[in-house]
């Protein structure tokens, strides 16, 4: 992954503080054709969204400081980050189907690694892909 | 009653006077009637003979030296040993005054003297029954306020008992809750490993790697049914199955079921098939994540059963109000006797004769049951042994209330 072919790639933030869980996300992006980037609490989670536009979050819930409803909010609050698509990622259903009309897929716990790069691969923006 | 019982004592009477002729007189009387009598020829003596043994009944003079009758009386209203003995009063006196004083102390009968016998007689044989029907409500009462106690005791043992099943069946729940989603982040993540491997993120797969990797997927996808099935049996009984209702496409519910069940029914070398009839509408209203559980669970039991075949999911309209979910098999069916408990939870299935490879958590069928009653629809079940069973979830096509519980 050089630097040339990753500029090209539309960036995907991953959410999520369980660092395996963190790890097979970015890489099912990967395969997505997105550049990943992996934060892992909710601090650092909004001061990168203040900085960077990315095409696509996954967003995991249950993260320490800020919770992952709070930064949901946040980017649905935020106009440069209109386009930005939210894919949800939490183990727990009560709380997923509260927070489904705010996102744009809402994955429960355990996210199938093929799920995943195939849904993402969805929502790329249709530029980058032709 | 007193006269049926001549052969014994009629009642021990306490007769006080501080004439002795009076005493002689009306002791005779007495005695020859059946009762007991015991003399006081004073208030002190008096008072020492009650309390020595308690007479049924009291004839007592009014005007003797020392106490008269009615301090006597008034002491042996004050003591609750005392208290219920009926006394009567005898005097030579005639005066209404001291009869409303006599009654005022405590007395329940006035005899004036000169008496007659038999009035005398009759009036002790009235008051001693009287006191009888008395003591027996008493006792009435005293049973009767035992048995209110005893029945609050058992109360009170009854809700704390309640109380105590209520708090473990909340932490059984609350346990099962947690232990699941234990199991599932840790499961999460040996499927999204061995995903990433079969999908060559670490290098090429012989095919060899290839069918253990998808031998690996449909084992931890078989445990991941059995925990979703133990965190929503927790939930069904917790009463915390909050239906969100929402537009869904009944093709995606395929799609996504069969992505977790496709490698299971590989590597036991059957056909998975999906078809959604065309006139099913495109978006159908209900709870994916649960219609998801409905549907896991009917063809992971399909599977469980079936040696070789087949294993369809359909989705068809069934009339102008409903859809349905229908996943047949070609397995070795259901007999008939088994038809009326395979829904019941777990507890019922228990010891019947179910070949060791089939038995599960015996929950599957059970969630499938209580979820398509939350939604308002119903499960029916078609069989035939050695052919197969068909299980058919009808749905309403319009959205249910939502928020069920």
């Amino acid at each position: 992954m050089t630097g040339e072919t990753s500029s090209k790639k539309p960036l995907a933030f991953i959410i999520e503080d369980e660092q395996e869980q963190a790890e097979i996300f970015s890489r099912a992006l990967q395969m997505a054709e997105f550049e990943t980037e992996v934060i892992r609490n909710g601090n650092a989670a909004l001061e990168r969204l203040a900085a960077a536009v990315p095409t696509l979050v996954v967003l995991d819930l249950h993260l320490p400081y800020v919770s992952g409803a709070d930064i949901l909010q946040s980017i649905r609050a935020d106009a440069r980050l209109a386009d930005t698509r939210v894919i949800l990622a939490t183990a727990d259903p009560q709380m997923a189907e509260m927070l489904q009309e705010k996102s744009d897929l809402v994955l429960i716990k355990p996210v199938s690694f093929y799920q995943l790069r195939d849904l993402a691969a969805r929502l790329r923006p249709s530029d980058t892909v032709g | 009653m007193n006269n049926q019982q001549n052969t014994r004592s009629k009642g021990n009477i306490l007769v006080v006077d501080d004439a002795l002729i009076n005493l002689r007189l009306l002791s005779r009387a007495l005695e020859e009637h059946g009762y007991n009598v015991q003399t006081a020829t004073n208030g002190p003596h008096a008072l020492e003979a009650v309390q020595a043994e308690l007479p049924d009944l009291i004839l007592l003079d009014i005007m003797m030296p020392e106490m008269d009758g009615y301090t006597v009386c008034a002491r042996l209203k004050e003591d609750a040993c005392t208290r219920d003995i009926p006394v009567i009063f005898i005097s030579a006196l005639d005066e209404t005054l001291d009869k409303v004083k006599a009654f005022t102390v405590g007395g329940v009968d006035y005899i004036s003297r000169p008496f007659q016998a038999q009035e005398m007689l009759a009036r002790v044989e009235t008051h001693l029954a009287l006191r009888e029907m008395q003591r027996r409500l008493q006792d009435q009462n005293r049973q009767l306020e035992q048995e209110i106690v005893e029945r609050k005791r058992v109360e009170e043992a009854l809700a704390l008992a309640r109380d105590q099943a209520l708090e473990a069946s909340r932490l059984k729940s609350q346990l099962l809750s947690n232990v699941s989603h234990d199991l599932r982040s840790p499961l999460g993540n040996i499927l999204g490993h061995t995903e990433m491997l079969q999908a060559g993120v670490h290098g090429p797969l012989s095919d060899r790697q290839q069918e253990v990797t998808t031998r690996i997927i449909a084992n931890a996808q078989q445990l991941l049914g059995f925990i979703n099935n133990l965190l929503g049996q927790a939930q069904l009984e917790a009463g915390r199955v909050m239906l969100n209702v929402i537009p869904f496409a009944p093709t995606e519910l395929l799609k996504t079921t069969q992505g977790t069940i496709d490698m299971l029914a590989q590597t036991r070398g059957l056909e998975l098939i999906c078809d959604v009839e065309p006139d099913i509408p495109d978006t159908l209203y209900g709870d994916p994540y649960w219609l998801r559980q409905i549907l896991a669970n009917l063809v992971g039991n399909a599977i469980k059963f079936t040696e070789e075949g087949t294993v369809r999911m359909h989705i068809y309209r069934a009339d102008q109000d409903h859809w349905a979910i229908q996943v047949s098999d070609t397995g070795c069916g259901i007999p008939e006797e088994a038809r009326s408990y395979i829904f019941d939870a777990f507890r019922q299935v228990d010891g019947t004769a179910i070949r060791k490879q089939q038995a599960g958590s015996g929950l599957g069928l059970s969630i499938v049951k209580q979820l398509t009653a939350l939604m308002q629809g119903k499960v029916t079940l078609t069989s035939q042994v050695g052919k197969g069973s068909t299980f058919t979830v009808l749905l309403p096509l319009k959205p249910i209330q939502e928020g069920t519980t």
